[in-house]
């Protein structure tokens, strides 16, 4: 018997494998790479049944298109996304294309298409695979593609590849769906959740607060320049991807024309480097190990998602904060993930209302709630 | 949390972040440092990155700061790797402009840098790429004034007060004296980083040719990268 796999019909643009990232080798210059929003990966890998960690398929705008083999297969997305399938062969039982909903898992019967596009506010979106099976790379299966580390041979998903799958149990098959309620704090609790459409065009989009603890070079500034660091708002600019991020503001007064480059530091996810230009580049999960620009402030690792969910032209403000303020948070962050966990129940159970449907159409932004089969299991 | 010692390149420096980073190490194997997840050293400080799940910075700093001083970091096993380097011609295309610039003929160039024996002070911009030094105060210069946007793989490279290998093909900005063939970075090897911090580091000049052979046989497998260690 082979073994099951999903295969990549089209790869899109950065489409990559992450999981939590590997750890213990930024001492020789491997960054942790991993999920850019790894709540998101907890609960889609909760939504199918796999460990929490398990490694999930993360795309950008230009989505991902996939095809089951000969297995059927349960997958999840969770994001802002269209989801399409269709069947690849024509034939008496197969069911005609159709749209499925995101945040909640679906049987995907053998020889199926399945297109995912992120479609709403957010630019990542996130699924799982039931049984993913992929070998850790030096602790993780993270694609590091710089480094040619984890993923499929190191490297974005491409048309061809075929991911490897746990063999099928049969019990998890029969199990029924699960779905949860949308959650965009998992995200921050300040990104709005009502789609663009819906926006007077006038209204300039909420500005999103980024926690940050100042530092480790704040000296490098001017107290004008850190001020204005956390006052002022700062755009993201169309520069940003797995590794980092530009925004764009007033320019922010280091010290002296020296303390615009140091003697190499460590940087890590969240480090907000400030280069001569005085506009700030913010770090993600890719982030380099070291560098020579200094750092104004740490973005708290639970904000971080926000930053790496928004498209260019999103405005954020900065908000101080200490570090046992921020060790606060990102417990908090945590028990707020535990309790969506908690909240993942079988699709159709009469704890799901229609009003939490329409609630999740109006979230998801493309769905009508007439045309989509809530109980096509 | 970041400890900073300084903001020069200076061995005192390193001396005492390698030291901070051996007391966080031993702390750590007698358990006393849950939730630690890993420890960057660099030229000016010493990153120790905790998850904030089990532990804070707070109760870690507590705990370092009452753990005996180890002083000076002992360096029982110190490796000592000698690296075949293909110095001038097209493995090195700036011996010439950097003659120029410093008044030094290429030859002596050449001597000056692989007569140093160097220490690998920390590791970073790229996976496996190693910052060494000091060189020769006579060989120091800043940065190109245009970095390159092509470095081959492989490169040997001086920068200020240190040298480098290009672990891979990246932009760079040092000066480019020779070609290295031995792969520095291998991502199927079990630790995938050739050197690691600490490490000595000498060069042995070659011929070009001798280095194609060199690279043709590590690419092949009838050399390993670690036939280049030093008997200790």
């Amino acid at each position: 018997m082979t073994t099951p796999f999903v295969e990549v019909e089209h790869g899109g643009l950065s489409c990559t494998i992450q999981d939590c990232g590997r750890r213990g080798l930024r001492r020789i210059g491997i960054p942790w790479a991993g999920a850019l929003v790894p709540h998101w990966m907890s609960l889609a890998n909760a939504l199918v049944g796999n460990a929490l960690d398990s490694p999930v398929l993360e795309c950008f705008e230009s989505g991902l298109t996939l095809k089951t083999g000969d297995t059927a297969v349960r997958i999840a997305v969770v994001g802002d996304a269209d989801i399409w399938l269709e069947p690849l062969h024509d034939g008496p039982h197969t069911p005609t294309a159709r749209s499925l909903p995101a945040w909640r898992s679906h049987q995907i019967p053998p020889d199926t298409r399945i297109r995912i596009r992120s479609s709403g506010a957010w630019r990542v979106t996130v699924l799982s695979i039931s049984g993913i099976a992929l070998q850790p790379h030096y602790g993780s299966a993270a694609t590091y593609a710089r480094a040619a580390l984890g993923g499929l041979n190191g490297k974005p998903l491409q048309a061809g590849d075929k991911i490897p799958l746990a063999n099928v149990d049969q019990a998890q098959t029969e199990k029924p769906d699960l779905q949860c309620t949308p959650h965009p704090e998992i995200a921050g609790s300040q990104v709005d959740t009502e789609p663009a459409a819906q926006q007077n065009q006038q209204e300039t989009p909420p500005v999103i607060d980024l926690r940050a603890v100042p530092g480790p070079q704040e000296d490098a500034f001017t107290t004008a320049g850190l001020t204005c660091f956390f006052s002022c708002d700062f755009i993201l600019t169309e520069e940003a991807d797995r590794m980092g991020a530009r925004l764009q503001g007033p320019t922010i007064e280091h010290a002296s024309k020296a303390a615009r480059d140091i003697v190499t530091d460590a940087i890590i996810p969240g480090s907000v480097q400030v280069p001569g230009s005085g506009q700030p580049i913010a770090m993600l999960a890719d982030a380099h190990t070291a560098g020579g620009y200094p750092k104004i402030a740490t973005i708290i690792s639970c904000d971080l998602p926000k930053l790496a969910l928004c498209r260019s032209g999103q405005r954020f403000h900065f908000v101080s904060v200490d570090v046992d303020e921020a060790v606060n948070l990102a417990r908090d962050a945590q028990q707020t993930l535990a309790d969506i966990l908690a909240g993942i129940v079988p699709v159709g159970d009469a704890y799901v209302d229609s009003a939490a449907l329409f609630q999740q159409n109006l979230i998801g932004g493309i769905f009508d709630a007439q045309h989509v089969d809530w109980r096509d299991d | 949390m970041i400890v900073e010692f300084g903001d020069i390149i200076d061995r005192h420096i390193l001396e005492q972040v390698a030291a901070l980073e051996q007391t966080v190490a031993q702390l750590h194997v007698e358990g006393q440092l849950p939730g630690l997840i890993e420890t960057v050293p660099t030229f000016r400080s010493l990153a120790i990155i905790v998850d904030p799940l089990t532990t804070s910075p707070s109760i870690v700093r507590k705990c370092i700061e009452n753990a005996p001083s180890t002083g000076k970091a002992h360096t029982p096993d110190t490796r000592h790797w000698s690296l075949p380097v293909s110095y001038g011609g097209n493995d090195g295309p700036d011996i010439e402009s950097l003659s120029e610039s410093i008044g030094l003929e290429p030859a002596e160039i050449i001597t000056r840098h692989h007569q140093v024996t160097y220490s690998v002070y920390m590791l970073g911009f790229l996976p496996g790429y190693a910052f060494m030094g000091d060189i020769d105060h006579s060989l120091r210069q800043p940065r190109r004034r245009q970095p390159r946007t092509r470095v081959p793989e492989g490169s040997v490279a001086i920068a200020n007060q240190l040298t480098a290998v290009y672990p891979w093909e990246s932009p760079g900005g040092w000066h480019l004296l020779g070609y290295c063939p031995v792969p520095l970075f291998d991502n199927t090897a079990s630790v995938p980083a050739l050197l690691a911090p600490g490490d000595k580091v000498s060069f042995r000049p070659v011929t070009a040719a001798e280095a194609q052979d060199l690279a043709a046989d590590l690419a092949a497998g009838k050399q390993q990268s670690s036939n280049y260690l030093l008997p200790s």
